[in-house]
């Protein structure tokens, strides 16, 4: 959600940190390590990658339904063209298009490792977008946020055997710890991973450490967890060298919050230090005014998300078998446009699944279609396809899960085949 | 009422900790409506009383802050328009004054060092209450406006008040994009968040339909075009306005209306029971800690609805003497969130900024806030910065290092006089350094297992150097007694 416009802003902004300290490094040092699986556990489960497109990214721009015709009388003036025109859709499959700014999405989906589930997400009404992220991060649609005692990514950590040691199963890369993971065992926000050192005088450091941990044995939760993770974390972070990364297949990632996030998710994966679940988020989708689809902000915010995504595609794709990606936002936008060349807040919307085992290059959907007498309250997508469900089959697929009942209490899955 | 209490005087014979005894409330007290514990603010409060104290900060319009204002003389874009702030941000070169850096700077500075402490607790609270992200574009150039023409004069003022000047707030307009909402074509974001967030609350009793209605009202509300010497003003553009009847919270509204249809809806949202819940709540729990009992959320909103939600009624009944004790903080302790900890921290060891007067040397700690998570003024949603020991309790390292960073004088421009914090400690010796440490922080309630700690620390060292101290001060600050007031 961050937009620094001006140079002197830049001068001293986060993002400006960050980047200087990945150029400050080009010349590479230590590489982490390459070898994967193993991890301790011994078991074949993919480490999970969960972007958070925050602010309800307008499904049916980034995957345009241009073959319902429906779509361009609810949308006059911002919708993505059919295939063949001018900033026209790229075409995929008959039915579908993606939108040309996030044509690098094009790379996974056409090597079939990245699906599109459209009229996909939460079936709860709310269009508060505060509201409809918590009840999505707790998973738990249609039902009291009590039915849930934290995330529903939290309670898949904590009901399976972890990969590595157990200290750090996880991280989100972002200041503060997301709902999602609210109540997960050895997972803390870790910003930079580069930089999440014990601070001080080294001399005294094992000392303040061993002090830090008595001090916090005794203080509350969630802060108990949080202190003790972030020591552990601490020391398997500082082994790996964020800074001297090199990247591989040619990817080249964003200099963008996301695509620093990413790259630093795919040294920590590659390093094997038995990480299970990965956290990122985007913000700033919220286009009620102009939604900017060819050279506004829509276009922008998918440019810089697909750039990124891809290049984190071609960095894993040596061992795509072993990470699945689920891409998310709270809710969609509304059919119609407003008066302002927005869209208002809507229902349904489009998710995204990428990794090896996914059965890819295709939307899948049970479209509902976009006729006023078809839409969710009159005025939006409907959800056809459960969120819960495409999480619950990678869940149990991908990720050992056997207590799916547990994760996401009073939901019975219908399996959508997002997995081969 | 003159009396001296900046945390930059040097100690004075009354400020003796050795053998003092604190009282927990007045600590309570001054944690909760003030930047953070200082031996010399806890010394002042002592001398006026609880209740003494806490109405001289509530009649913050006679505490006199001139000092401090005056060293706001050189930023130069605090008090221009939004004109001029279009101007001066669109031809910035690199050693300009920047609008955000001395926003920013200012409000950090008043935090710390202003005697109007009260007053800056409430300006925090309004300010993430009426959210606006100062990277959003077009805010960037109007927040400084905000801050000034909104936030700050109204702080202390009433409800009603500040939501119908936030409604009229080109900053907001922009923000929410009620600029843009125009008969036929109306644009629901601000109709929708400003009772979900700004009033009734999510729970409150409103529809879908009411999301629609009140966008209708508040439709031909906008500002003056950036072209303009005017820029920024509120202007209702009659032409853009819905004037069929309209229907809100089950309440007619009468076709024709024009710009009342607007003053109608702000003023049934400010007085409506529900606001009153939410948002008396909402201040309850910022200024006394996580879980009000329902008696005193109650009470609180009766003297929301029979003073017309007059802030400074609301937090002597929040802070009523016997209130506080029922609430019993020390079993039911808040979280300090990034904003406030760095304040009580630079409070607490009386660490200074280099040329206050130089919003640039002050940048430097805006990077500490938000490598923290809480740069001000830069949270992106509506919602404001949380509230909430979910929200800040699993984000600990940033804290960490920071502590570490200041005490080791290591972040620019903020220094740390290691002669004015030893004389502080009254030549403690290394058997009583750890409580010395914990009256200087804490007016002495850090926990004893956290006390005990800090005293295996100091005695694990032959020697108690200057370096051994500023780390154990760092160390004592990390603790979960000082994160917690």
């Amino acid at each position: 959600m961050k937009n620094p416009g001006c140079a002197e802003w830049q001068q001293w902004s986060r993002r400006k940190f960050l980047q200087r300290s990945f150029q400050a490094t080009a010349a590479a040092g230590l590489l982490p390590k390459v070898a994967m699986g193993g991890g301790g556990g011994g078991e074949d489960r993919d480490v999970f990658v969960h972007i958070f497109l925050r602010g309800a990214m307008d499904g049916l721009t980034t995957v345009v339904p241009y073959g319902d015709p429906e779509l361009y009388l609810a949308r006059p003036t911002v919708a993505v063209p059919e295939p063949g025109q001018t900033n026209g859709a790229i075409d995929l499959d008959g039915f579908f298009g993606l939108s040309p700014a996030a044509s690098p999405l094009m790379t996974p989906y056409n090597n079939g490792h990245l699906a599109f589930v459209h009229a996909s997400g939460s079936p709860d009404p709310s269009r508060s977008h505060f509201d409809a992220m918590t009840i999505m991060e707790f998973g738990v649609p249609n039902q009291s946020l009590a039915n849930a005692d934290g995330g529903w990514l939290a309670r898949h950590i904590n009901s399976v055997a972890p990969l590595g040691p157990g200290a750090f199963r996880g991280c989100a890369v972002m200041d503060l710890l997301p709902e999602t993971f609210a109540g997960a065992q050895g997972v803390v926000p870790v910003p930079d991973m580069a930089n999440f050192n014990f601070p001080g005088y080294s001399g005294t450091a094992e000392l303040r450490k061993a002090l830090t941990a008595q001090m916090y044995e005794e203080a509350i939760e969630p802060v108990r967890s949080a202190a003790l993770g972030s020591l552990a974390t601490i020391e398997i972070l500082k082994t790996i060298d964020f800074d001297g990364y090199a990247p591989t297949g040619g990817a080249a990632y964003p200099d963008s919050e996301l695509g620093h996030g990413l790259r630093q998710t795919a040294a920590l994966i590659k390093a094997d230090v038995g990480v299970e679940a990965v956290m990122l988020e985007k913000g700033g989708w919220d286009l009620h005014n102009e939604l900017g689809i060819v050279d506004g902000d829509m276009a922008a915010l998918l440019d810089d998300f697909s750039k990124s995504l891809e290049a984190f595609y071609l960095d894993m794709l040596g061992d795509i078998g072993k990470i699945t990606v689920v891409v998310v936002s709270e809710f969609g936008r509304r059919v119609a446009e407003n008066g302002s060349l927005g869209a208002d807040h809507g229902h349904g919307n489009a998710m995204m699944v990428l990794g090896g085992s996914v059965a890819g290059g295709q939307v899948i959907a049970d479209w509902p279609g976009l006729a006023p007498a078809n839409l969710f309250n009159g005025d939006d997508l409907e959800v056809t396809i459960d969120y819960r469900s495409v999480l619950a089959e990678i869940l149990e697929k991908r990720m050992g899960n056997t207590d799916l009942a547990n994760v996401f209490p009073n939901f019975t899955p219908v399996f959508p085949g997002v997995i081969v | 009422m003159a009396a001296s209490h900046t945390v930059t005087s040097t100690t004075k014979a009354g400020l003796a900790i050795t053998g003092k005894h604190f009282d927990r409330s007045l600590v309570a007290l001054v944690n909760r409506i003030t930047g953070g514990f200082t031996l010399e603010e806890y010394e002042f409060a002592s001398s006026l009383g609880y209740e003494g104290y806490l109405e001289y900060q509530l009649d913050h319009e006679n505490i006199d802050d001139s000092e401090l204002d005056a060293s706001f003389a050189h930023f130069s874009t605090l008090p221009m328009g939004a004109a001029l702030l279009k101007q001066t941000i669109k031809d910035l070169q690199p050693n300009d004054p920047n609008p955000i850096l001395e926003l920013q700077a200012h409000a950090t500075m008043r935090a710390l060092y202003s005697k109007r402490q009260l007053y800056e607790r409430m300006v925090e609270f309004w300010t993430y209450h009426f959210n606006i992200d100062i990277h959003d574009k077009s805010c960037r150039m109007l927040k400084s406006s905000d801050d000034r023409d909104v936030i700050r004069p109204n702080a202390m003022a009433t409800f009603a008040d500040l939501l119908s000047a936030s409604a009229h707030s080109a900053a907001m307009m922009y923000y929410l994009d009620n600029y843009n909402n125009k008969v036929g074509a109306p644009q629901e974001n601000y109709g929708r968040e400003i009772m979900e967030l700004h009033s009734l609350g999510v729970t409150g009793p409103y529809t879908e339909q009411d999301v629609k209605e009140v966008s209708r009202c508040l439709t031909g509300w906008s500002l003056v075009h950036p072209n303009s010497p005017n820029f920024g003003d509120f202007l209702y553009i009659d032409a853009n306005h819905d004037q069929g009847e309209k229907t809100v919270l089950g309440v007619t509204i009468p076709a024709g209306g024009g710009k009342t249809d607007g003053d109608t809806v702000l003023q049934m949202l400010a007085t409506h029971e529900s606001t009153a819940q939410f948002v008396g709540g909402k201040l309850t729990r910022w200024l006394l800690g996580y879980e009000p009992s329902q008696t005193l959320l109650n009470k609180v909103a009766q003297v929301f609805l029979n003073t017309g939600g007059d802030v400074k009624s609301l937090i002597r009944v929040i802070l009523k003497p016997a209130n506080l004790e029922a609430f019993d903080p020390w079993s039911n302790p808040k979280m300090r969130r990034p904003f406030q900890f760095t304040t009580a921290l630079i409070r607490a060891v009386g660490a200074q900024i280099d040329d206050q007067g130089d919003p640039e040397n002050q940048s430097f700690l805006q990077i500490e806030l938000d490598k923290m998570g809480m740069e001000p003024f830069g949270w992106g949603p509506p919602t404001g910065y949380p509230d909430s020991l979910a929200a800040w309790g699993s984000s600990l390292r940033g804290r960490w290092s920071f502590a570490s960073r200041l005490m080791a004088n290591e972040i620019l421009h903020v220094s740390v006089s290691p002669a004015q914090v030893i004389r502080r400690l009254e030549k403690a010796s290394k058997g009583d350094m750890a409580s010395k440490v914990s009256a200087l922080l804490t007016g002495g309630t850090m926990s004893f297992h956290d006390e005990s700690v800090l005293r295996s620390y100091f005695g694990s060292f032959p020697e108690i150097t200057w370096p051994i101290i500023a780390e154990g001060i760092a160390f004592a600050s990390t603790s979960p007694s000082f994160q917690f007031y």
